[in-house]
């Protein structure tokens, strides 16, 4: 129906209500951005204080010249394609049996937030401790219970599996959301369509695959790009398993960013970094919004 | 025939059912059942190979020590670590401070925010929201370094203050996308008939559209709540003293100073982190989940 | 109670009007509908009324006083709405108590007054249930009630029976007859059903395009309509609206209408400055009256479609390729060949406009 359009004494309450909102933003988020990316054109390093001289482009030129660079390129593409692949596949599987009524489904559903629930640090210190090379549990189990390796594995140590090591925590945390998003998706599907194919002779899979898949579509896309966007900005776990290592084996962009900023102690050298980091971010988020064609943001009515 | 074969069916969906349920089950909780378990195990008694997989019996020295009356076996780490841990109960409460001065600080700048985006029509507030929602999706670890020296200039490195400030500003986007979309959700006919009864905008909004709305109120608290409590990388790096540290931070220290040593100290520190989160979500799950997903099905 | 009157009214969204210069004078315990088809503007209306939507010019007067720029919870009006508008979280008592409660009223009196309306409208046992318990009509009485407990200035209804079932609508137009005889008050009514409209009020302001083509009693809307768009909107079925053109014979002073299958002489004077050409001939169903043989001046026509409605029955009948619509009484045999006549109509111009009946 029609908007309840404002008198001129509401419209201004309500711009005056949202400014301090964006101002607070703007100061907060997106003048450090904006900062950042001056800082990335400057010398800015904690041994020199006090000359931040203008080095233009050298800072950038830095960066792509480091071998850590094209390391945490590929890492992070590695990192960010299988945390999307393995959330999505996993989140899929859990969402349809979760979509199911039996006993305990109900609980399930609750459990499965857990891990979204718990700070990510803190997970990423039980997970450092499963992952431990010489008392960690999972070398218990691969070796006494189910024996897969006759002697305990170093993995956070491994160049092989350090970056599994890394994922599986990171595809743990993001599992929850996606099954939750896969669930409402299932309960916007008409049951309708679901007889109307069985009628027409489809069988369980036929329906998944040409119902289910199709109608769950827009779903599909924002889990894709959020798990993207979100594999980008994963840092916590690299942080706190691998430290980036061994060698460059988990440095990814963001944990490059943070070395380049605190281990080298050169700000300008990370913010060129983030910098890169952000405009890749906001080429997904582009993405995101070309893909998804979203109504438009505002007080339209429907 | 047929019935034979529906009834294989059946049996097949339960089997895979039952199978996918007990992975959901282990893969979801382990790690927290684990964390769990070798809390509550004396430090020394965890180095052994093979491991103790369930303890005999639970024995609590690693809280207590949390609580300032023991002094725990313990086998390594250095003395800051372990003033660190002292502290976790300490640190806890920051964390809450900060978790609950970020909600109301929302809720004050949010709200109305929010509800301006959802009925009031003006000529640019579709971008404005859209800047606002926008603002969240960046990397944070790009804003790290900018951020420390803001704060550092400004003369609040290690206070709550400075944490209380810049989580707000992660919070606020997600909290004014969701209940912007929980008002939307509201028929305009309601508010014009409370309008119609003699409400003034401002009781319109007390008395029938907040009302209303407590669920996604709920929702949004409890996410803006949930960013600042779970944040560690600014918390950590930008107040990194004992006293002013959050919980995060606290255990970002522990993780840094303790090599594979004392375990079950920090075991026990995980555990009381990770409590009020947790209790949260599971109490308000309802909320919680219809949030997450009105938030993003839009 | 109040007589309310619009002046000049104009709502632009953007660049669309939606009521384009509407100006109307509503009696004081008169039952005033706005009738027309979705989009022309009737609803827009009602919320200026309502103070829901600001005019972007023109105004209005409750009672000659100017409440133009009165906020719509200091006019002293009640409205129902299409989808009820209960308030989700508190029962069907406090939905009505409400504006009491915000008007300060006394508890033992807003005890009073609502168990009364409750009582009128038959839902004092569904006082204490939640709005999610009620059903459709239930919900709609509930919204009622909210509306007329406080005996406002006028109560506004926005198409308040679209919602409920075919058999549910009937109960409730007669009870709204009944509510308004025992309430006499100003109520406008908006709705895009013509049988409701005709039914229920004392005037209609029939609506197209953000204006009001006739505002009359329903007998004058149906008998006397003004032109083309209210003689086809008014009336079930629809008036039988044939295109064609006048000539005159000068000579015999008659004047014929040519309409693309047939020609008709027209039995009533037409004065000379309609003689311009394109014109409408309108006969309601009523006056395509069936013959049991041909008659001078009758037409030959095949059956197409019929539809026994009960006590009528509606014929569909083409005169070559025009299809009109005519309606008998049920019984009355019918066969696939039949020759009609016209017995009254109506003649309208190129501009729509009506010209002359017969």
């Amino acid at each position: 129906m029609s908007e309840s359009s404002g008198t001129p004494s509401e419209n201004r309450f309500g711009l005056l209500s949202i400014l301090p909102t964006v101002g607070f933003l703007t100061v907060l988020s997106t003048a450090p951005l904006l900062y950042a990316f001056a800082l990335s054109f400057q010398k800015y390093k904690l041994t020199s204080p006090g000359q931040h001289p203008f080095i233009f482009l050298d800072n950038y030129a830095k960066v792509v010249d480091s071998y850590h660079f094209e390391a945490a390129i590929t890492n992070t593409l590695v990192f960010t394609v299988g945390a999307v692949v393995f959330v999505f596949l996993i989140s899929l599987i859990f969402s349809l049996a979760l979509n199911e009524k039996f006993r305990g489904s109900g609980w399930l559903r609750i459990l499965i937030l857990v891990p979204w629930a718990i700070p990510e640090m803190a997970s990423a210190l039980v997970w450092r401790w499963i992952y431990d090379s010489q008392f960690g549990v999972l070398n218990a189990i691969l070796v006494y219970v189910i024996p897969v390796f006759d002697s305990y594995q170093s993995w956070l140590g491994s160049p092989v599996y350090a970056m599994p090591a890394i994922l599986v925590p990171q595809i743990w945390k993001e599992i929850p959301l996606c099954v939750l998003l896969f669930l409402t998706g299932y309960s916007t599907i008409p049951q309708s369509l679901y007889e109307a194919a069985k009628i027409d002779g489809a069988n369980a899979f036929a329906r998944f695959r040409r119902i289910t898949i199709p109608m769950l579509k827009p779903i599909i896309q924002i889990i894709l790009v959020y798990e993207t966007i979100m594999g980008i900005a994963s840092f916590a776990y690299v942080y706190i398993l691998t430290g980036g290592g061994p060698g460059d084996a988990t440095t990814t962009l963001s944990w490059y960013t943070y070395m380049a900023s605190f281990s080298f102690a050169d700000f300008g050298q990370g913010a060129a970094i983030a910098v890169i980091m952000s405009i890749i971010s906001l080429i997904f988020i582009a993405l995101y919004f070309r893909l998804i064609p979203t109504r438009r943001f505002g007080a339209v009515g429907v | 025939m047929s019935i034979n074969s529906a009834r294989q069916g059946e049996v097949l969906k339960k089997t895979a059912l039952f199978l996918v349920s007990i992975l959901i089950l282990v893969f979801t909780l382990s790690p927290i059942v684990w964390m769990v378990i070798c809390s509550f195990i004396p430090d020394p008694e965890l180095y052994q190979t093979p491991p103790l997989f369930f303890p005999t019996k639970l024995y609590i020295g690693n809280y207590q020590f949390l609580w300032g009356t023991e002094a725990v076996e313990l086998t390594g780490g250095t003395p800051g670590v372990f003033a660190a841990a002292r502290n976790m109960l300490t640190s806890v409460g920051n964390s809450l401070i900060v978790g609950i001065s970020v909600t109301v600080i929302c809720l004050i700048l949010g709200l109305f925010s929010a509800y301006s985006f959802a009925r009031v029509p003006m000529r640019g507030s579709g971008k404005l929201l859209f800047y606002v929602f926008f603002s969240r999706l960046l990397p944070q670890v790009a804003i790290l370094v900018p951020i420390y020296v803001i704060i550092q200039a400004l003369n609040l490195l290690n206070t709550l203050l400075a944490i209380i400030l810049v989580h707000t500003a992660f919070a606020i986007p997600f909290f004014v996308w969701v209940l912007f979309v929980y008002f939307k959700s509201i028929p305009q006919s309601i508010e014009d008939a409370a309008r119609i009864d003699g409400c003034s905008r401002f009781q319109q909004l007390r008395k029938i559209t907040l009302p209303i709305s407590k669920p996604g109120l709920i929702a949004a608290s409890i996410f803006a709540f949930m960013t600042s409590y779970n944040e560690f990388l600014f918390a950590s790096t930008l107040s990194n003293t004992i006293v002013s540290r959050t919980a995060a931070a606290t255990l970002t220290a522990v993780a840094q100073g303790m090599g594979r040593y004392s375990v079950a100290l920090f075991m026990a520190c995980d555990v009381v982190t990770i409590l009020p989160p947790l209790a949260l979500v599971l109490i308000f799950r309802r909320q919680v989940m219809e949030g997450l997903v009105t938030a993003f099905r839009r | 109670m109040a007589r309310i009157v619009l002046e000049n009214l104009t709502k632009s969204f953007g660049n669309v009007k939606a009521v384009d210069n509407v100006s109307l004078e509503i009696e004081d315990k008169h039952f005033v509908t706005l009738l027309g088809p979705s989009g022309c503007g009737k609803t827009t209306t009602l919320r200026m009324i309502a103070g829901l939507e600001a005019p972007t010019s023109g105004r209005i007067y409750f009672d000659g006083k100017p409440v133009t720029d009165v906020p719509p919870h200091r006019r002293n009006v009640a409205m129902v709405f299409q989808d009820y508008a209960l308030y989700p979280h508190m029962n069907a008592f406090e939905n009505i108590a409400f504006s009491l409660r915000m008007r300060k009223v006394p508890d033992n009196e807003i005890r009073e007054q609502v168990t009364n309306t409750a009582r009128l409208l038959r839902i004092e046992h569904l006082l204490d249930r939640m709005p999610t318990e009620l059903s459709g009509g239930e919900k709609q009485r509930v919204a009622l009630g909210r509306a007329l407990v406080r005996k406002p200035a006028a109560s506004l209804l926005d198409e308040p029976l679209s919602s409920i079932d075919a058999k549910l609508r009937d109960e409730m137009r007669s009870e709204l007859i009944k509510i308004h005889e025992r309430f006499p008050a100003t109520f406008v009514y908006v709705t895009h059903d013509q049988v409701e409209a005709m039914t229920l009020s004392s005037r209609i302001a029939v609506m197209q395009n953000g204006r009001i083509h006739q505002y009359d009693t329903p007998i004058n809307l149906f008998h006397k309509p003004v032109n083309t768009f209210v003689a086809g909107f008014i009336g079930s079925p629809t008036m039988n609206l044939i295109e064609g053109r006048l000539s005159e014979d000068a000579e015999r002073n008659t004047v014929t209408f040519e309409g693309p299958d047939f020609l008709f002489p027209f039995p009533v004077r037409v004065e000379d400055k309609y003689l311009t050409g394109k014109a409408v001939l309108g006969i309601r169903p009523e006056g395509v009256v069936v013959q049991e043989q041909e008659a001078p001046g009758s037409y030959k026509t095949e059956l197409y479609t019929a539809e026994i409605r009960g006590e009528f029955t509606i014929l569909k009948l083409k005169l070559r390729d025009t299809i009109l619509t005519s309606r008998i009484e049920s019984g009355r045999p019918f066969r696939k060949d039949m020759w009609v006549k016209f017995a009254k109509g109506y003649l309208f111009d190129a501009s729509s406009q009506l010209i002359s009946t017969f």
